[in-house]
């Protein structure tokens, strides 16, 4: 029973999210002052084609002349039937149009939070070994979270793709096409990391149990490894997981930068083109994913602490 | 004030004066001098003009002057929500509870998803802007003061005003919340900080803006094109938005371990 | 994926055999890869993008020539009736859908009846009484005689698909066509991939497979070529097209295209509805310094309605379209609006002169050139404020009445014939379209059109077409501001690459390996 009652807290949130964020894109798009319809159309066909006929046309066909209630109650049903509808415009079914995008980021986050992780924590432990490192480490990382993301890439895409020609500029298709977005994304998150890192390891070597470790003769990075990372692991686990959930917030821009076709670019062009089943589709699975991640944070943070209660 | 936080202070100090004064002085930024496109500095021209032949200069300082006030304007209107929200749910323990799980839920949404979707929706123009923000900006504030309210209520100090006589909301506004300060001041900077990005972001983006108002991340935006004759019309709205958001995050984080995020 | 019959496994085994033995040269498993705009949404060729076409994967009845005329495509010929309402089009023999199956007058006809039921059909432009099959020809009837008919069966959209390509409501199901591409791959709405499976008249294509891909982002196509990215990157930008041109391994094609970038006009709004007011704003136009600066060539900049590459259409002389803003003020004061010497804001009876300029982003140009506008009405006393919207807002608010100024560009050969689209604009039968004259009427004019549209009468069609011109650049219901070129650029690992000014193919058959 103590397992099931944080498990059902748990999902009636996730299901409160769910139900919020589903209300929030649908009104939204709603408040739209454009017509669906006609936006539809207009994507859809070229715009010197859409006539008053054709508008609609569209509109019957997917039923924006009934009214708000009841279109919000169709989708719910369908919803509770896993059916997430089809788009607007392609007509094909949303799962299959947010698949492969989802599946394009997910391969971008997949090798960007690592990426974070492994940078941040490497030049964390580099630069923690002593205060100045650590006062290092709060420039580089106050002056990069300054710069904008797209910022960050463009510079990247000047310096790398178009000077040094060693990376593609934008576009999929291949392994080398996630490099770039990758890179920026994973700047960005480890200088965060390599902050708390470089902060946490440095306020462990305070800590007593380094200095009785350095009186038994321990070599300097057995110290670091054995005695300093364990300490400062607790706050480096919780930011890595802070650094995932905003890497997905993160990645849409990025997307559109690199004019990667992932779901945060999907997002953005159904947000212009009035695709409302894939926007509130999106929209659930982005912070389903979030949601997630803060949970695991959470709960992995409260595991490793060795100094907390369980 | 450490050095950082001074560093931090003339940033800002130069921002503002760009935004406050240099519109004034120099040429008019919506001049449009179609024979000197997409130049770069010049003496007629301190900073080079931008693809329309505009001073990049004046544009710049008022490219400042449009950012520091959505930014104010919507930190004023988070404020407005998160105090009451706070004061209120840290008196009152139902409401607590319910704005507990608010603060719960927008966090769990994507900032920039809100932020994204409630900037198109709205009518195009600043307000659309200063509203998307606030509406994300004001968890941080209110989970504050909602959790300094609450403890200050229960402890033990407030029972002796009580005794004494005096009103909770009285203790609460002159004895609980001036104490906060400090770390409300750092709450809102760092809040500060994001609402630039953010603008820069939607301004990138296009978002919510009207023509020809100057705005750093729309400069950036337009200049992608001009990279190679004008690579100033993308670094100098870069290193300004760099310089506000640094500003905001020297002089008011918290450094040690800071969430900036 | 399109559905795989038994047939369709066949014929792509006998394809892939032929493409074995055919000489096709060392790159045989390259592919070309193409970045462009267009988003792919779905398969049917009425959708926007007309990928269809423009990848060659399927053909349409007729087509369009090197000068806009109308050439044989998968029909043989046309030929029309005395009466001039039943037209013919034989099927030219030994054509073969990707299934294998034959094209026929009775499969051509059957899709193109399929199109008629579709809303946004160019179909529906022609007073159709009827689609048929006589021996080996489409025949259809009119309900009266329609010379542009040639033109609207050359439509992007009207591509003949097989009838295994249609599911049981008509709707498009699988690309099932022609041409001498087959679709291979298609990703949702961002990528597809096509290969060559049989020849072309003139001995292509050399280029076996082709890669396409979405990108939106002008600067990023272009970008994509420079650094190896992809081959061949379609409408980029001016500016960058300039810069471009300096790079000795890109190449830049362009040629001038039918489409036109204007500024709608609200003519039932008070201020302009005054002719004055419409020539006032033209006049104050600086279309030579605007396409200069963000054009990056003033011979984009209009001198008159449509651009010389289509000679017949144009008026000789001088530009129609000068630049004048002291004319422009004169002008303004007679309509009755002088200037308010605190503001030099021009009013009329308290009332200021303050108009509205819709555009939209999409075309990253119009931005600019609208606050190019902006800048130059402001000189002259108008203040203007702009506003990027979205197609769609443009196009409810010229319908509803409530739109005072929009920038626009509109393709003038979307249906390959200029009479179709000039019709569609300026002599709708019913309300305003949304993207051509709004709250403007000409009865002369619509006559014109209409006579026009009907007649192949040579002599009487020049007459009519210096009546049309003259009405157009006389009353400016529509003020034309710059002209459109369709660019490419390509990298040097592929040549003969061309553009089509009237959009309608990649021409990718033509291109090879360098």
């Amino acid at each position: 029973m103590s397992i099931l009652s944080p498990i059902a807290t748990w999902l009636t949130r996730a299901a409160g999210v769910a139900f919020l964020v589903s209300l929030l894109s649908f009104f939204m798009m709603e408040a739209l002052p454009d017509d669906i319809a006609f936006q539809v159309a207009a994507a859809r066909y070229d715009v010197e084609r859409v006539s008053p006929e054709v508008t609609e046309s569209v509109r019957s066909e997917l039923g924006l002349h009934l009214s708000t209630v009841e279109r919000l109650r169709l989708w719910f049903g369908a919803l509770l039937n896993g059916e997430l509808g089809r788009s607007f415009i392609s007509k094909a079914r949303v799962v299959d149009t947010i698949g492969p995008p989802l599946l394009r980021t997910f391969a971008i986050v997949a090798l960007a939070w690592p990426a974070t992780i492994v940078l941040g924590v490497v030049a964390g432990i580099y630069l923690g070994r002593s205060a100045r490192g650590v006062a290092v480490a709060q420039g580089i990382a106050a002056v990069i979270s300054s710069i904008p993301t797209y910022v960050l890439g463009l510079g990247l895409v000047f310096l790398l793709a178009v000077q040094l020609r060693w990376l593609p500029s934008a576009g999929y298709g291949g392994l080398a096409y996630l490099a770039l977005p990758v890179l920026t994304l994973a700047l960005r998150g480890a200088v965060r990391i390599a902050l708390i890192t470089a902060a946490s390891i440095n306020a462990a070597y305070t800590h007593p149990s380094i200095a009785f470790a350095r009186m038994k003769g321990l070599r300097e990075h057995q110290v670091a490894l054995l005695h300093a990372a364990p300490l400062a692991a607790p706050a480096v686990v919780a930011c890595s997981f802070f650094s995932l959930a905003s890497l997905l917030e993160g990645v849409a821009v990025i997307e559109v930068l690199f004019a990667y076709p992932g779901m945060g670019k999907l997002l953005v062009d159904s947000v212009m083109a009035h695709d409302v089943p894939v926007v509130q589709a999106i929209a659930l699975t982005i912070t389903f994913m979030v949601l997630c991640c803060n949970t695991a944070a959470d709960l992995l943070a409260r595991h490793i602490d060795p100094s907390g209660r369980k | 004030m450490t050095r950082n936080q001074w560093i931090g202070a003339c940033l800002l100090i130069a921002i503002a004066f760009a935004a406050t004064v240099a519109p004034e002085l120099g040429s008019n930024p919506y001049d449009q001098d179609l024979v000197r496109v997409a130049e770069t500095p010049s003496l007629d021209y301190w900073l080079g003009t931008d693809h329309l032949g505009r001073d990049t200069a004046v544009r710049l300082a008022m490219g400042a002057r449009y950012s520091l006030g959505i930014a104010t304007a919507a930190m004023g209107l988070a404020l407005l929500i998160a105090t009451p929200l706070g004061v209120l749910g840290g008196t009152i323990r139902p409401l607590g509870v319910v704005v507990r799980w608010v603060i719960d839920v927008v966090q769990s949404i994507p900032g920039f998803l809100i932020t994204f979707l409630i900037a198109t929706s709205l009518a195009i123009g600043p307000v659309a802007i200063v509203v998307a923000i606030a509406l994300t900006a004001w968890v941080e504030p209110c989970r504050l003061i909602l959790l300094t309210t609450e403890a200050a209520v229960r402890g033990t100090y407030v029972e002796a005003a009580r005794l004494v006589g005096l009103p909770t909301k009285f203790v609460v506004g002159r004895l609980v919340l001036p104490t906060i300060l400090p770390a409300l001041a750092s709450v809102i900077g760092i809040a500060f900080a994001h609402a630039i990005l953010a603008i820069a972001t939607l301004g990138f983006l296009g978002i919510g803006l009207r023509p020809p108002t100057p705005e750093w991340g729309t400069m950036i935006a337009d200049g992608m094109p001009y990279i190679h004759e004008a690579p100033q019309m993308i670094l100098l709205p870069a290193l300004a938005i760099l310089a506000t958001v640094l500003g905001f995050l020297l002089l008011f984080g918290n450094t040690r371990g800071a969430r900036w995020d | 994926m399109p559905a795989l019959t038994r047939r369709a496994l066949l014929s792509t085994a006998v394809g892939l055999a032929s493409l074995v033995s055919m000489r096709t040269g060392y790159a045989a498993e390259r592919s070309v890869k193409l970045v462009a705009p267009s988003h792919l949404i779905g398969f049917d060729p009425h959708n926007t993008g007309h990928f269809v076409r423009r990848l060659e994967i399927g053909e349409t009845l007729l087509d369009v020539g090197p000068k806009g005329e109308i050439v044989p495509g998968l029909a043989a010929s046309m030929s029309l009736d005395r009466s001039g309402t039943i037209w013919s089009f034989p099927i030219q023999p030994g054509r073969f859908f990707h299934d294998g199956s034959a094209v026929t007058a009775e499969t051509a006809a059957a899709s193109l009846r399929l199109s008629s039921m579709v809303a946004a059909s160019p179909l529906r432009q022609a007073p159709i009484r009827s689609i048929g099959v006589e021996g080996n020809a489409v025949v259809i009837g009119l309900l009266k005689p329609y010379a542009l008919l040639p033109a609207i069966l050359a439509s992007s959209s009207l591509v003949i698909l097989a009838p295994a390509s249609y599911d049981a409501n008509g709707e498009v199901r699988s690309l099932i066509a022609s041409g001498p591409y087959q679709l291979i791959k298609f990703e949702d709405g961002e990528r597809l991939e096509t290969v060559a499976v049989r020849r072309t008249a003139d001995g292509g294509p050399s280029v076996q497979r082709v890669i396409y891909q979405v990108v939106d982002d002008a600067e990023t196509r272009a970008r994509m070529v420079e650094t190896g990215g992809a081959h061949i990157a379609s409408t980029i930008l001016p500016v960058t097209a300039a810069r471009l041109r300096t790079n000795s391994t890109l190449n830049v094609v362009s040629t001038p295209s039918l489409r036109l970038r204007y500024v709608m006009v609200n003519s039932s709004h008070q201020a302009l509805g005054d002719r004055r007011v419409r020539h006032a704003l033209s006049l104050s136009m600086d279309r030579v310094g605007a396409a200069r600066a963000v054009l990056r060539d003033q011979s984009f900049a209009a001198t008159q309605m449509f651009p010389p590459i289509l000679p017949e259409w144009c008026l000789a002389g001088e530009t129609k379209l000068p630049f004048d803003p002291e004319r422009a003020e004169q002008l303004l004061d007679e309509a009755g609006w002088h200037r308010n010497p605190a503001s030099s804001i021009r009013e009329r009876e308290g009332q200021k002169l303050s108009l509205e300029l819709l555009t939209y982003a999409w075309r990253p140009e119009l931005s600019p050139l609208s606050q190019i506008m902006q800048a130059q009405w402001r000189k002259i006393g108008i203040d203007t404020r702009v506003d990027i919207v979205n197609t769609e807002r443009i196009v409810r608010r010229a319908r509803e009445g409530t739109l005072e100024l929009a920038l626009f560009a509109r393709n003038y050969f979307l249906v390959p014939h200029l009479v179709a689209n000039l019709i569609d604009d300026f002599a709708p039968t019913s309300e305003a379209n949304g993207w051509g004259a709004v709250g403007w009427h000409s009865e002369e004019l619509a006559q014109a059109l209409r006579q026009y549209s009907e007649t192949t009468n040579e002599d009487v069609r020049s007459h009519l077409r210096a009546a049309i011109l003259r009405i157009l650049h006389d009353e400016l219901p529509i003020i034309p501001h710059s002209w459109y070129e369709s660019n490419l650029v390509h990298s040097n690992d592929v040549t003969g690459v061309t553009v089509d000014p009237f959009e309608t193919s990649y021409r990718l058959s033509r291109v090879r390996w360098a």
